[in-house]
């Protein structure tokens, strides 16, 4: 089994490691945002020895300004997501809920790259050139009382893919999936597979962190 | 001109001018490897480190411009023409040679989550020669952007926002470096580095490295006899 599998497969109850599917162009154009003040705060697993956190806020009210990636063209309706796993190692994030034919889903971008969120003497600065972030794609069954999220996965993108190459212009590179399509493509590709374990298989269940 | 100004224009190159590919520009059969690119290149605080990479044909690269740096793994990339007719003329036959960079994951603690969102890609620089001086061309993004303009087809990519990204297969990459290489303006003025002997290197880095690099170690033993 490949290690990435093997990760997704181990924590994929908090999302941590699992790993997604990536399209070099985002889910949404401005219409198509909304903003839901009940997904601001901090989500953790539902099971007592959860230690990975969601945590949103608004961009618009973030004060950290810690951003180094162009910030949302809309703040006011994007949200901070920050990222952390059982080890505490964090990742930083754009978030845009997108509103297709009444369904959610989330976009999820980088908002930093690891020379200045991890690394801030920023000595490995030339790297970053040759990165470009990435989105990827949630469904939002509910946000209250519990976030339900489903996720995209690799390998079983893969294997879809090799039974209906066209259903979403895509490259293989090495051992990952990019998705290349257009914004518009991928609305109607995500809004056409929302409820099929083959696109969407990772499962979260999310409750609010209780006390502070 | 001098070394610094070519070295700017290098490292301004990797920073705003490069045109990313997804796919990688060679197979196993078009890496050479050559010896004479080992070693550093540039001048004391801005360097090019050519290193025997661990995988075979593959060099580790570190650049280091005043303690910023970048680490790539780095192949020598060989092609060729072999069209039936060059076949023929093996003298006739059009010569490239390219370093293809890829950007090493630095070992960062963050989630696998936020890693997989980042998507390292190739650039490709065109090598003019390499001794005495080591003579690069970077892809020009603009007049690049040109030819699609004319002729969207000339090869597979995607613009973001107003950035191309290349999505061409490697057998695709190729022939458009074949058949394009030379159109006017596509690779950028060369870029050039001098060859930067150990006894130009400040004695302090020198012990600096001596701390951090068993290589640099034997290295400087080397030069103190």
């Amino acid at each position: 089994m490949r290690t990435k599998k093997f990760l997704f497969y181990l924590l994929a109850s908090l999302l941590g490691s699992c790993v997604p599917v990536i399209s070099l162009r985002c889910l949404f154009t401005e219409e198509n945002i909304v903003f839901e003040e009940k997904l601001l705060g901090t989500w953790v697993g539902d099971s007592d020895d959860s230690k990975g956190t969601w945590e949103f806020k608004r961009v618009a009210d973030s004060t950290e300004k810690d951003w180094e990636l162009p910030p949302p063209k809309k703040p006011e309706k994007a949200y901070k997501l920050l990222l952390s796993n059982e080890e505490g190692a964090k990742g930083s994030f754009f978030a845009h809920l997108v509103k297709l034919e009444g369904r959610l889903f989330l976009d999820v971008c980088p908002s930093q790259f690891p020379s200045a969120q991890l690394d801030p003497k920023q000595d490995w600065v030339f790297n970053t050139v040759f990165l470009i972030p990435g989105h990827s794609f949630v469904v939002i069954d509910s946000i209250e009382p519990q976030l339900k999220l489903r996720w995209t996965n690799e390998d079983e993108m893969e294997k879809f893919l090799k039974e209906q190459p066209n259903a979403i212009k895509h490259e293989l590179v090495e051992d990952r999936i990019v998705l290349t399509a257009s914004t518009d493509a991928l609305q109607k590709f995500v809004l056409k597979y929302a409820d099929d374990k083959r696109i969407f298989p990772a499962e979260a269940v999310l409750v609010r962190k209780k006390g502070k | 001109m001098r070394t610094r100004k070519f070295l700017f224009y290098l490292l301004a190159g990797l920073l705003g001018c490069c045109v990313p590919s997804l796919h990688p520009l060679y197979t196993d059969k078009e890496l050479v490897f050559d010896e004479k690119l080992l070693g550093s290149w540039g001048e004391s605080n801005q360097t090019w480190e050519f290193k025997k990479g661990e995988k075979e044909k593959s060099y580790d690269l570190i650049t280091d411009e005043n303690g910023k740096k970048g680490e790539f793994t780095v192949y020598l990339v060989k092609i060729q023409d072999s069209s039936k007719a060059d076949k023929e003329k093996e003298s006739a036959r059009q010569t490239l040679l390219f370093l293809d960079l890829y950007p090493k994951q630095p070992n960062l603690e963050t989630t696998d989550f936020y890693k997989f969102h980042l998507l390292p890609v190739h650039t490709f620089m065109k090598i003019e020669q390499i001794e005495p001086t080591l003579k690069m061309r970077v892809m020009s993004p603009d007049k690049l952007g040109e030819m699609l303009e004319d002729k969207p087809d000339i090869i597979k990519h995607e613009v973001l926002e107003d950035r191309i990204v290349l999505t061409a297969s490697t057998k695709q990459l190729q022939k458009f470096m074949l058949e394009h290489v030379n159109d006017e303006g596509l690779f950028a003025e060369p870029s050039e580095l001098e060859r930067i002997k150990p006894s130009d290197i400040p004695v302090d880095q020198l012990r600096k490295a001596l701390h951090t690099s068993n290589k640099t170690q034997s290295q400087f033993k080397e030069t103190e006899k």
